[in-house]
């Protein structure tokens, strides 16, 4: 395996590009969801690739990505076995995006937003200003690693997909060609 | 804790309906197995482009050309979804492509099955997408987090594809008399490889037991293959269409279409790489992973040099964060 | 505007619509060849995404054809001779490398780009309506691939000396991109269409300015005259035959 490059955060020594997280908007007046991730080369394929995987359908409004390398995720389980230690390797003080899944129905979705030393820390003091919130697996992210699209973006990057009608199951109404046929 | 004790707490988490997420202690024979079989699906969709993407260029109308090109397009997307749910478990996309083009992997037999005529990508679309459906509603329930909400996803998408692929087969079925022929051929051809789909008899299934047991799989291969049956059989047969199977008889008893033996041998033999299609399958994807190297270092050098030389072409500026509630 | 005042322009409208329809086509054709074999996954999502929106600006124009002419989009495609195409040269050239397809994509894309914008102003509403639906997603294809264009031009040497292959090869045929076809002229006076010449000197500045940041430059040769639309490579032939094949299995049946 020949090392190809890497992005800041992430070692690569791969073929297949480092990977990105990708959080979604469905709808403005809904948090960020995370849907799954993309490998790119860098953040600006990142949010192209995103856009091609995610939205092949209708409905987003807006699109981050982040170099997974930069995002923590803790299960509940890991928590309870390894609480997460408040300095974990303390850096300058970041804003962070931390993100909760509620229960196995409900998305990875953006929970808070606060300023911290550490994604650990982040975490720890989401987990203690919030300690009613209850979640199966949360996610962290310095505000400063995501490449987001912006609002110029949404008419190109996001519009079009409603137009391509032909993906959408009921535009084939196989259950009334075969009544119809039976009737016959 | 023991691994004793953490099995037993992991199985009864599964016996709860609660899902296990990718940093939750799991068994190293569940990770294994999930990984194994979620690559094998992902590998399925990916060598499953070839076959039908085949026809992009020749389909027979407009609208016909963009509904396939967005099907082929899907199957990628639902690759991409599937290797990022095995990556989740710790593997990585380039050694689960290397497994692949070195032969090591398995994928679904039946895309080794050449494409003949139009008329197999209707028929594909309602029987092979069909009876994927099938399987993948049951692994939408499966245990492990990232697999299950892949398949959520899937499935929403791939109800299309089916249903394009049913459509295609009516009309062709109250067409030409050589469209009727050339439908009825398809579906001759296609009906045991996708009958195999579905995996051996649940006696012969040596990974069923565990599946089922750790809650990946929900319901047996022959249970499943019998849903399927019933499902098709009455609107092919409203189509005036049949299947190759003179034992298929309907069993009053049960309400189930029965079938024939199927040719376990053959399965077997595809599987294990010696079906129509295996070597040029594999060859083509071969080819597009060598003729994309040039391409994949140049990218990634290109993002070296960003990096250390700082950021080249224009750079967009960012605002604050735009979401709705902390 | 929404009817053409006689027949003679409305047959020249349709002449237009009828090049634009093809280009769309034929360049969608060619990049859907790459579905399943392209460098890396999101990418074979990617293009698949790009040739799926052009087949669906040819049906675009295509439907605005067949207002003025009746013609049926279907018919038009699946039976018509190779020679009564009119797509651009440039558009029925094989696939080649990736490095080709991209450039390609990259000279259509930001000469569309410029197009659509002119096309907006028609005073024919149709036309500028259909040219702002398609310019929306036009601008994210430019996003894409003057991204690739400045990454392969920059990447490694070998990239950069496949791009530069890739541009001397596809060079000769640029200035197609803005010949006119006959009595052109009255759309433009009218506002009708845009002035091609126009357009094309402006694209040719900006293609000339962004190449030379991707490190490439177009080679000092060229045709020496634009060839007509109606004359084609010999590629375009076995490109529609392929094309053509099922439809014409039944050619009164539906498919």
């Amino acid at each position: 395996m020949r090392s190809l490059g890497s992005f800041v955060g992430v070692t690569m020594p791969d073929t297949q590009w480092p990977r990105f997280e990708v959080f979604l908007i469905e709808d403005e007046r809904k948090p960020a969801e995370h849907v799954g991730s993309v490998h790119a080369p860098d953040p600006e394929m990142a949010l192209l690739n995103a856009r091609d995987v995610f939205v092949r359908r209708p409905h987003c409004e807006g699109l981050w990505v982040a170099a997974s390398g930069h995002v923590l995720f803790r299960t509940a389980e890991e928590l309870a076995r390894d609480p997460v230690s408040q300095n974990g390797h303390p850096g300058e003080e970041r804003r962070y995006l931390v993100f909760g899944k509620p229960n196995h129905r409900e998305p990875l979705a953006l929970a808070a937003c606060l300023s911290a030393q550490s994604p650990e820390e982040a975490l720890a003091q989401a987990l203690k200003e919030s300690s009613a919130i209850e979640s199966v697996l949360w996610a962290v992210v310095s505000e400063a690693e995501l490449t987001r699209s912006d609002r110029n973006d949404r008419v190109s990057f996001f519009e079009p997909a409603a137009t391509k009608n032909y993906k959408l199951h009921a535009e084939y109404p196989t259950a009334r060609l075969m009544k119809e046929i039976r009737q016959k | 804790m023991t691994d004793e004790a953490r099995l037993e707490a992991f199985e009864a988490r599964i016996a709860r309906g609660e899902k296990i997420e990718p940093g939750d202690w799991m068994p190293e024979q569940y990770r294994k197995q999930l990984i194994r079989m979620i690559s094998q699906h992902a590998h399925s969709e990916i060598v499953g482009m070839l076959p039908e993407g085949a026809w992009i260029t020749r389909a027979p109308t407009l609208r016909r050309k963009l509904v396939l090109l967005a099907k082929v397009q899907d199957e990628a997307g639902h690759g991409q979804y599937l290797y990022h749910a095995a990556e989740t478990l710790g593997a990585t996309r380039e050694q689960m492509l290397d497994d692949l083009l070195s032969s090591r992997a398995k994928y679904s037999s039946v895309f080794n099955y050449p494409t003949l005529s139009w008329a197999d990508i209707g028929v594909i679309g309602w029987l092979v997408d069909g009876a994927a459906i099938i399987n993948q509603t049951m692994l939408a329930k499966s245990s492990y987090g990232p697999y299950s909400r892949a398949m959520l996803r899937i499935c929403a998408e791939e109800t299309f594809h089916k249903k394009q692929g049913q459509e295609m087969v009516i009309l062709l079925s109250q067409g030409t008399p050589k469209q009727r022929a050339m439908v009825q051929n398809a579906i001759n051809r296609w009906w045991w490889p996708t009958l195999m789909m579905f995996g051996p008899h649940d006696s012969e299934s040596k990974n069923s037991a565990e599946l089922m047991r750790w809650g990946v799989k929900t319901r047996s291969n022959d249970e499943l293959r019998q849903v399927f049956v019933n499902q098709l059989i009455p609107d092919l047969h409203a189509l005036g269409l049949s299947v190759p199977d003179p034992q298929l008889r309907f069993d009053e008893e049960t309400g189930n279409w029965l079938i024939g033996p199927i040719d376990w041998d053959e399965f077997w033999r595809v599987v294990k790489g010696n079906g129509p299609c295996n070597a040029e399958r594999l060859e083509a994807r071969r080819q597009a992973h060598e003729d994309g190297r040039w391409v994949r270092e140049a990218l990634a050098a290109y993002a070296e040099k960003q990096k250390t030389e700082g950021p080249q072409g224009p750079q967009r500026p960012q605002g604050p964060c735009e979401f709705a509630r902390p | 505007m929404t009817s053409l005042p006689d027949e003679q322009t409305t047959q020249l409208v349709a002449g237009r619509l009828l090049e634009m329809a093809d280009d769309e086509l034929i360049l969608s054709h060619r990049n859907s060849e790459w579905t399943g074999h392209a460098p890396i996954l999101e990418e074979d999502i990617a293009f698949a995404n790009i040739a799926q929106d052009e087949m669906g600006h040819a049906l675009i124009w295509y439907e605005l054809l067949r207002s003025l002419t009746g013609r049926d989009p279907d018919r038009l495609v699946f039976f018509r001779e190779p020679c009564e195409y009119r797509n651009l040269q440039m558009v029925e050239l094989p696939k080649g490398d990736w490095a080709f397809t991209v450039l390609r994509q990259y000279l259509f894309d930001t000469w569309e780009a410029g197009h659509l914008e002119a096309l907006e102003q028609s005073r024919f509403t149709p036309v500028a309506e259909a040219a702002q639906k398609i310019g929306k997603e036009e601008r994210y294809h430019l996003r894409h691939t003057a991204a690739w264009l400045c990454r392969l031009g920059r990447g490694t040497e070998e990239s950069n000396s496949r791009m530069q292959a890739a541009l001397d090869q596809l060079w000769p045929f640029h200035s197609q991109i803005w010949a006119a076809p006959p009595d052109y002229e009255r759309l433009v006076t009218e506002s009708l269409m845009p002035d091609l010449a126009r357009l094309g000197s402006l694209w040719e500045d900006r293609v000339r300015t962004e190449l030379s940041e991707a490190g490439l430059t177009p080679p000092g040769f060229g045709q020496p005259s634009a060839p007509l639309r109606d004359e084609h490579t010999e590629h375009l032939q076995p490109l529609i035959e392929e094309m053509q094949q099922v439809a014409r299995l039944e050619t009164e049946a539906g498919w």
